[in-house]
């Protein structure tokens, strides 16, 4: 893996390619999570494919592959959402919900919470949030690094998004 | 807590033509770097055979006044099915001025400010911009070749608000040599203004730094 990454960056388009084919799969399903359909997230990979083949000379860091390319996907479908017309409420007023949650709750929440919740419960901030900290396994650090937003505000859309789980969970009981 | 988001992920479906759908954004990038490289050549000759044809005028007239009105100009951006899917200015370079006016170390990086001024401040687009962002840049030694290269890296854009037609930009890099005379070469901003897309700014602005302790 570490080979291919150093080929990439030095302009192996084979290796790139193969690098971010490694990925498709998973960047679609972030990218079907924003967006909510197979045409448009397809035309979100597409442009994710594009930007990364155009810019990859910008990775200072191989080792960053993974985030920039999650990060490329990101943007890519929040542009799309916006392009469409879809409101993103980027600087939206956050709840102050500091109130914590323990991590057996958060495991509940997560475990009950579907495919569906993800998609329409949660705004496009949210999603991203909960997709880095559950799916992708990055730490608040790492997420407010990534995002640009300070790790207080990280904290919050977090437990902003599982309360919002929560509650659709309950609904359903 | 992975696998349980994990698996519900996987219940997403993926389609067999993502697969052709990347490959085409992929081949799009490709074309259009070819097509970079070519324009670049062409646009060397033209600039020598202009330089050529000038340089005749100067010895066949006497004139020396020959100002340089390359101008900029609008271009669509469009898509790999045609659609038009933005704007960017090309051709910009006499329009702005920049200037590195500081370059220091700092914490294991060389900072550099570059203070960009709009040439004609109440002209179109410049009156409308509101901020400007760093685009695709690169570095030189004193032999030419490339230390720094970054073309629109998007994780990392740096901004400074326009006021009064000029604004600051600082930025980080790699670190620089002391003593040794760099040449920075711009080849594309990014003009901001609240609600509208980015405009892509291209023009090529090349300028010397050293870095100061």
């Amino acid at each position: 893996m570490q080979q291919l990454l150093k080929k990439a960056q030095r302009g192996d388009a084979q290796a790139l390619e193969e690098l971010f084919f490694m990925h498709e799969a998973l960047l679609y399903r972030m990218a079907f999570l924003y967006v909510k359909n197979e045409e448009d997230a397809l035309d979100v990979m597409q442009e994710v494919a594009y930007r990364t083949f155009k810019n990859i000379k910008s990775l200072k860091n191989v080792k960053y592959f993974k985030t920039w390319i999650t990060k490329i996907t990101m943007n890519c479908a929040i542009d799309h959402i916006r392009q469409n017309g879809t409101a993103i409420s980027l600087q939206s007023e956050w709840l102050e919900n500091t109130k914590q949650i323990s991590e057996t709750q958060e495991k509940e929440i997560i475990l009950k919470a579907t495919v569906e919740d993800l998609m329409n419960v949660l705004e496009v901030e949210e999603k991203s949030v909960v997709i880095l900290k559950y799916y992708q396994e990055y730490s608040f650090r790492e997420i407010s690094e990534l995002l640009q937003l300070p790790l207080g505000t990280v904290k919050t859309i977090l437990y902003r998004a599982l309360k919002k789980l929560r509650e659709k969970a309950k609904e359903m009981e | 807590m992975r696998e349980s988001l994990e698996e519900k992920m996987n219940q997403i479906e993926v389609p067999t033509t993502l697969y052709n759908r990347c490959r085409m954004g992929i081949n799009n990038a490709k074309k259009e770097r070819e097509e970079n490289q070519m324009n670049k050549k062409k646009m060397i000759r033209t600039v020598l055979a202009t330089a050529a044809v000038a340089g005749v005028c100067i010895l066949t007239t006497g004139n020396t006044a020959i100002g340089n009105t390359v101008k900029g100009f609008f271009k669509d951006v469009t898509r790999w099915d045609g659609a038009v899917v933005g704007t960017e200015y090309l051709q910009a370079t006499e329009e702005i001025d920049m200037e590195i006016v500081t370059a220091t170390t700092e914490n294991g990086h060389t900072k550099l400010c570059l203070e960009v001024t709009f040439v004609e401040k109440e002209q179109i687009p410049w009156k409308y911009i509101e901020e400007m962002e760093l685009g695709s840049y690169k570095i030189l030694d004193e032999e030419g070749k490339e230390v720094i290269v970054v073309e629109n890296d998007l994780t990392e854009r740096v901004k400074g608000t326009i006021v009064d037609g000029k604004t600051q930009i600082v930025f980080e890099v790699e670190p620089l040599l002391e003593d040794i005379e760099y040449t920075i070469v711009v080849e594309s901003m990014y003009g901001l203004k609240k609600a509208d897309a980015p405009l892509e700014i291209k023009g090529n602005w090349e300028y010397t730094l050293k870095v100061q302790q």
